[in-house]
């Protein structure tokens, strides 16, 4: 039979669904790095550790866009707190945004209280009001009083970081455990998700870290671009291996969805899957990353995150996309071409983008994210 | 000290009146709901519905397909039934394999687990219907049928698919591909009920139905169905 598929089958989950997972993995990635400093004390990401946590909290803000632009009842969204169904992976999404939204903004708040409240002393009028409201109408800004907010930050960011892997790991559950799909169907899929997540999520620091100091008028500083290097490199190595082991396991396993599957891999898909995730988004920056005068130099590192970024949204691509383009027949295959404009388009993709830049650029101007900026005043 | 208890005090009452009145407006659609149609029904209690399609009968003519059509009035470009018809063998000695598909109605079906608000479910007499007042038009059902039974209706913009005519099945009539069979290839019936055609062809005829590996449990069975076709 050839090209048999079912009469009721289109690609459901289109091109917002495919930035959906990547924005929750820059969102649990950057957040994991800001924990690093306040957690596990890595001292050589103090610089970004602030401008990690808002870049996290700004992508939390946005992740819930592209499936509210996705759903056909945006109306109906709140009934997915309302009348949950407690069996569904999808349904705790709600609560896990809730919670994961909660304690982000908390743990800012806290973390930059002792900036806001020098900021209220030293401002004028409406930011003044801001910075009180901001500060939560505190005006002290005593040795005692950082220290418990120090203290107040490191255990948020202890559960920050099983919430932000529970927040992406859930979306790996999703499509994991649905066994009408073979490409889904693997329990590597929320490894493999949160894997990716860190590796994109400090790719995109390295990015924010160079804009924002940028615009600030501020000194790039080469050793937290090596430090994201090598930390990108670690993570990278461990997510192209489980990447790999899936792959391998299915070949080996010659099971009847083989066929499907490699024809949507190494054929229907080869571009974004091998070509763009695999080989430019995978094996290319690790052999950059190995080369010193590359690794050690931000032009280089820039280099190397932006093949990555790419590369983790080809890899969201693939997943949800080229396993939609599998007919539930196994013989056949769905073709699909994102719209430039409508609903469910690029204009939507980019617009979502826009709004979470622009939120960035509020965030940054309004919290002192720079160390070396509270110290001065 | 005490310019700052009164800005928690004051933000607190503030953060509170508006939570209570988020809650409030929000919750509206939740009782709304609570006249949610048909998750039970007493006229069919203590049966579990089944249909037999025996394709030695099916020629192929798609009668089915137009009553579903203008019974259950789908929209164009999707099906609640449709009759496969598939080619095969090596002339002179060729065949044309027919395969009435329809939803299997499952006795574990996929799709009711993975609905984040429950808008799915599955009745007692064995039907798994669709409240159309709840769905929230996620997709994740029709991801998580594996014989892409479902579709999303683009006119109600909620998900949708073959109920074995609830509507008819309620007033203890037959589905309307079951009236229309010229053939009689369908049977419907209570698989409870030992005396019903379909009891009698599931314990006495070789039977076979779609994707058993995947533990679904179809209660739609087949006779005759060509080994090519267990998708």
């Amino acid at each position: 039979m050839v090209n048999y598929i079912f009469p009721n089958e289109f690609v459901e989950w289109t091109i917002l669904i495919t930035n959906y997972p990547f924005i929750t993995g820059l969102v649990a990635g950057s957040f994991i790095i800001s924990s690093l400093t306040y957690v596990f004390g890595k001292e050589q990401f103090r610089p970004i550790s602030k401008l990690a946590l808002l870049t996290s909290l700004t992508f939390l803000l946005i992740s819930v866009l592209p499936l509210l632009a996705h759903l056909q009842q945006p109306s109906r969204a709140t009934e997915m707190l309302l009348r949950p169904n407690f069996s569904s992976a999808m349904a705790m999404f709600g609560f896990i945004l809730l919670g994961y939204i909660l304690l982000a903004t908390v743990e800012a708040l806290f973390l930059f209280r002792e900036g806001f409240v020098k900021l209220q002393a030293s401002s004028k009028g409406v930011m003044k009001n801001l910075y009180r409201v901001l500060s939560l109408g505190s005006v002290e800004a005593s040795k005692g009083s950082i220290e418990r907010d120090h203290k107040i930050v490191k255990t948020l960011a202890m559960i920050g970081i099983p919430l932000s892997i529970l927040f992406h790991g859930y979306v790996g559950f999703i499509f994991g455990a649905i066994k009408s799909n073979p490409i889904w169907l693997t329990p590597l899929m929320p490894v493999i998700f949160i894997l990716s997540a860190i590796v994109s999520g400090i790719a995109l620091l390295s990015f924010v870290y160079v804009v924002a100091t940028k615009l600030s008028g501020g000194r790039i500083s080469v050793d937290v671009m090596t430090s994201l290097a090598t930390y990108l490199g670690w993570f990278l190595i461990i997510d192209l291996s489980m990447t790999g082991l899936e792959v391998a396991f299915r070949a080996y396993e010659q099971s009847d969805s083989w066929y499907g599957v490699s024809k949507i891999l190494f054929d229907i898909n080869l571009v974004p899957y091998l070509g763009m995730e695999i080989i430019f988004g995978g094996v290319v920056p690790l052999i950059l990353l190995a080369i010193p005068a590359i690794r050690k130099s931000i032009a280089g590192v820039l280099l190397i995150s932006a093949l990555v970024l790419q590369g983790v949204h080809a890899m969201r691509y693939t997943i949800i996309i080229g396993a939609q383009l599998l007919s539930k027949t196994g013989e056949g295959f769905l073709t699909y071409a994102p719209p430039l404009f409508g609903r469910e388009s690029y204009m939507t993709t980019i617009s979502i983008y826009a709004i979470g830049f622009f939120i960035m650029l509020v965030l940054l101007s309004i919290f002192p994210w720079r160390e070396i900026e509270v110290q001065k005043k | 000290m005490k310019d700052r208890r009164e800005f928690v005090k004051t933000a607190s009452i503030v953060v509170a009146a508006s939570a209570v009145t988020g809650l409030a407006l929000l919750s509206k659609p939740a009782f709304a709901a609570g006249k949610e149609s048909n998750r039970t029904v007493t006229t069919t209690k203590g049966k579990r519905f089944a249909m037999v399609v025996d394709i030695r009968r099916c020629i192929g003519c798609d009668a089915c397909t137009v009553a579903c059509k203008a019974e259950n009035n789908v929209p164009l470009g999707v099906f609640r039934t449709w009759v496969e018809k598939h080619e095969a063998g090596k002339y002179p000695n060729v065949k044309v394999i027919m395969a009435p598909k329809l939803c299997n109605q499952c006795e574990n079906p996929p799709c009711v687990p993975v609905c984040p608000v429950t808008a799915t479910f599955k009745r007692e007499d064995g039907l798994t219907l669709i409240d159309y007042e709840v769905c929230i038009g996620c997709g994740y059902c029709i991801q998580a049928c594996p014989y892409a039974i479902r579709y999303f209706d683009p006119v109600r913009h909620v998900a949708d698919k073959c109920t074995f005519c609830v509507q008819r099945v309620e007033q203890g009539l037959k589905p309307a591909c079951v009236e229309t069979c010229v053939g009689g290839a369908r049977i419907f019936g209570d698989i409870n009920d030992l005396d019903s055609e379909v009891s009698r062809i599931l314990n006495t005829e070789p039977i076979q139905v779609l994707k058993p590996d995947l533990g679904t449990k179809p209660h739609n069975f087949y006779v005759g169905l060509d080994s090519s076709i267990v998708r």
